[in-house]
């Protein structure tokens, strides 16, 4: 079971780098694609992301002129999601303790910062709204891969493969 | 494995969540990283970890987190509908318009396309169901987020661990069998 475990973990780590990878990629991809006139393309993009990100361009980095796909918090959350998928979660696994001072850790900045701004106490640098989305991203990372890992666990579909002999030599 | 009944945390956290998402204002609130759908999946996992009586595991917060986000897709849904068609002058398909205005530097040919497309009533309810389903998408990223962050903050026992007190224990009632006779020590 341990090994199972240690599969599974390392199969979630590698789904979620890639997700957040991907995610990644697009943000700095739409103003690249405007950049060499691929624009249909770079719209969608934008499009994508303006469901979860304001876009506004004052918020936002620029890459020649053109501004990212998400703004500076959510360009710093997504980055620290990736980078924060390589990093190792045992201790989270198991120390509640640990786990509960990892997203206070994570969430108190980023909050102070947003709300701060929300209600006019402070007009925020670009580059503080990136690094509490991007400590965010890297605290809170590694408690989703554990959480996914146990999702997998869990899952109800995974009785039903054990239940196939000859996947239960594999996944033991 | 934990099976306390997943659906009234879920349903409490997916109806707020998907309520507040719909609402003409508040719902731009999602713009601060689904802010509503994050916190819809820490309110169904707090509700969740307060009535479970053994520890809930953070797989399981992922699991509610998504049963939240389904929920309150449908909600959000069924919400947007009749404020959108009844609302003050503004049909689902100007508000999916609307949207693609706030998309910065969208090419005209592109703009002109997808505002040919809205304006016919089918396309129009196509390219809403489009946006449900990207909806959904987006909500089970984040439902599922914040029912792991949900679980992570309010889950103070450790997993494994029984919470709750074992029975003491009660002899059998009725007649006990009798003591064994007295056997002297061999020596």
């Amino acid at each position: 079971m341990r090994v199972s475990h240690f599969s599974s973990s390392c199969l979630t780590r590698a789904i979620l780098g890639s997700i957040w990878g991907i995610l990644c990629g697009l943000i700095f991809a739409a103003p690249l694609l405007e950049l060499h006139s691929w624009r249909t393309s770079a719209s969608v993009v934008y499009l994508f992301f303006s469901c979860i990100c304001h876009q506004i361009p004052e918020r936002s980095f620029m890459i020649s002129g053109h501004t990212l796909a998400v703004c500076h918090r959510c360009s710093g959350i997504y980055i620290g999601m990736f980078l924060g998928s390589c990093l190792g979660n045992k201790t989270i696994r198991n120390c509640i303790k640990a786990r509960r001072l990892l997203v206070l850790g994570a969430v108190a900045p980023i909050s102070l910062d947003a709300l701060g701004s929300i209600f006019g106490l402070w007009t925020g640098i670009a580059l503080i709204r990136f690094f509490t989305g991007l400590l965010f991203g890297i605290l809170i990372s590694p408690l989703l891969v554990c959480a996914f890992t146990e999702f997998l666990d869990e899952a109800p579909w995974r009785k039903l493969i054990m239940q196939i002999p000859q996947f239960k030599g594999d996944l033991l | 494995m934990n099976e306390e009944p997943m659906l009234k945390p879920a349903l409490i956290g997916g109806v707020l969540l998907g309520i507040l998402s719909a609402l003409p204002v508040v719902g731009a609130f999602n713009c601060i990283c689904c802010a509503w759908v994050i916190g819809g999946g820490v309110l169904a996992a707090y509700l969740y970890v307060k009535d479970s009586s053994v520890p809930v595991t953070l797989g399981r917060g992922v699991a509610l987190g998504l049963l939240t986000a389904v929920i309150g897709t449908i909600v959000f849904a069924l919400f947007s509908i009749p404020l959108y068609l009844f609302g003050p002058g503004m049909s689902i398909v100007e508000h999916l318009r609307q949207s693609i205005e706030q998309v910065p530097n969208v090419p005209p040919e592109t703009r002109r396309m997808l505002q040919t497309f809205s304006s016919r009533g089918g396309i129009g309810s196509f390219i809403y169901a489009t946006y449900i389903i990207s909806t959904l998408v987006i909500f089970s990223i984040f439902g599922m987020v914040g029912g792991a962050i949900g679980v992570a903050l309010f889950e103070k026992r450790k997993p494994g661990s029984p919470s709750v007190e074992p029975p003491p224990y009660q002899p059998p009632s009725g007649t006990l069998p009798p003591p064994p006779p007295d056997v002297p020590p061999a020596e």
